[in-house]
């Protein structure tokens, strides 16, 4: 478990260096998960500086409550749960959560399976980016993270049913923007 | 068919963003160890993990707890010593057929009384008649007491052979010599003291007048309240 070696140091070294509050072992932990942690943040945030912010809040939490940490699991896992949590709790608040019927939410009429494969990573990060804060939170929770609607629906605080309107419709504007993103593209080729 | 298309369209954003890694700017984590700086001081302090009292109450407790067990085994030690002090006692003197001439010489604590104390005796030959024939009686009885000991099977099983046996006489002799000595003393002497006394009735007299020096009461004098007053105002009554 504690077998990643980081920069001359295990997992495990480092952890317990952050458990005494070394600054040079936050440090190589703060290296070693930021570059992962900051793309969750990206994903979950809709610009560039709130990521920032909540990457900023996730570490301090991840330092000042790393003692928790029992070593059940994977620490990366541990870290990155608190970082999405973070980014939940930062978003509660202003998030506006409704159902959507069923009637709203149109079926893949533009959307080809390839599509997606022409994409690059930060493309489709900067596409999760422009939906609104409920759509977003909700399509990461479920197809990133791996909740279940009952799941997301006790950490949002909503139904199982919002929950699910609110993913198909996060899915079906996420299909669109990309059906006008491989069009633009080969509009762009063929010219 | 449409939700096979969207389960490999979730899966291929899930392995697409799972596998991203994006760098933060570089000044970020400055901006995180100045965010620790700060909330470093400021924790608080941790709570201790025992109230205070409980804390004393523990103790008082455990003071308690150790007053009681040292009282316990105070009291267990004495009774131990009781049994060892009843182990330890020696057994009674015995006295031998033979030795009896030299009892009969004790018995007679009137002459004994003359060779230690022959002044006293000589001062006072009245109160000295009267304590030999208690002293004699208690010698009889001592005698009367102690029966011969003899080789039996009871003193062989203690180890208590015929030579023992002898060798606890000598001293037992010896014991009861130096207890008629001191009751003879402790009869003789109160009334030779008294005798004395009866003597020195004036040097008595001196020394209770200087015992009665510790006794006077001393008197000491009331120290006046010092409260500070204002004066007397002479009011006058004016006529108008």
């Amino acid at each position: 478990m504690s077998s990643i070696v980081f920069q001359g140091h295990s997992e495990l070294q480092i952890r317990e260096g952050c458990l005494r509050g070394e600054r040079k072992f936050q440090q190589l932990l703060y290296n070693m998960f930021s570059p992962k942690m900051f793309a969750v943040c990206l994903r979950y945030a809709p610009d560039y500086n709130t990521a920032q912010d909540l990457l900023q809040e996730g570490f301090v939490k991840v330092f000042r409550h790393i003692e928790k940490f029992r070593g059940d699991g994977s620490f990366e896992g541990w870290v990155r749960r608190i970082f999405v949590n973070t980014a939940i709790e930062h978003f509660r608040k202003q998030v506006n959560l409704y159902a959507i019927h069923d009637n709203d939410v149109k079926g893949f009429e533009y959307y080809h399976q390839g599509a997606l494969e022409t994409l690059k990573e930060q493309d489709i990060m900067n596409m999760i980016q422009k939906l609104s804060d409920g759509y977003r939170t909700v399509f990461n929770l479920y197809v990133i993270e791996g909740y279940s609607h009952k799941d997301i629906g006790e950490m949002l605080g909503i139904s199982e049913g919002t929950s699910k309107s609110q993913l198909a419709r996060a899915r079906y504007l996420l299909q669109k923007m990309i059906t006008s993103y491989e069009q633009k593209d080969n509009s762009a080729v063929k010219a | 068919m449409e939700e096979k298309i969207t389960k490999e369209f979730d899966r291929s954003i899930e392995r697409m963003m799972n596998e991203n890694a994006v760098a933060p700017p570089f000044g970020m984590w400055n901006r995180i160890s100045a965010d620790l700086d700060a909330i470093a001081p400021a924790a608080p302090v941790a709570a201790p993990l025992i109230p205070r009292g409980v804390l004393y109450g523990f103790i008082a407790g455990a003071s308690l707890a150790g007053t009681l067990i040292t009282g316990l085994l105070l009291f267990n030690q004495s009774g131990a010593n009781k049994e060892v002090a009843l182990l330890n006692t020696p057994a009674p003197a015995v006295v031998s057929p033979e030795n009896k001439v030299s009892l009969a010489a004790i018995e007679k604590g009137e002459e004994i009384a003359k060779a230690v104390y022959p002044t006293i005796v000589a001062n006072n030959p009245v109160e000295v008649k009267a304590t030999v024939p208690v002293v004699e009686v208690l010698a009889t009885t001592i005698v009367n007491d102690q029966k011969p000991q003899t080789d039996n099977e009871s003193n062989l099983d203690n180890g208590n052979s015929g030579e023992t046996v002898e060798a606890i006489n000598i001293s037992s002799e010896q014991t009861l010599l130096e207890m008629r000595a001191k009751q003879l003393e402790a009869s003789v002497i109160p009334a030779s003291t008294n005798a004395i006394d009866d003597e020195d009735d004036e040097d008595k007299k001196s020394k209770s007048s200087v015992t009665s020096y510790s006794e006077k009461k001393i008197k000491y004098k009331k120290r006046k309240s010092s409260r500070f007053s204002y004066g007397h105002i002479n009011r006058v009554k004016r006529k108008f």
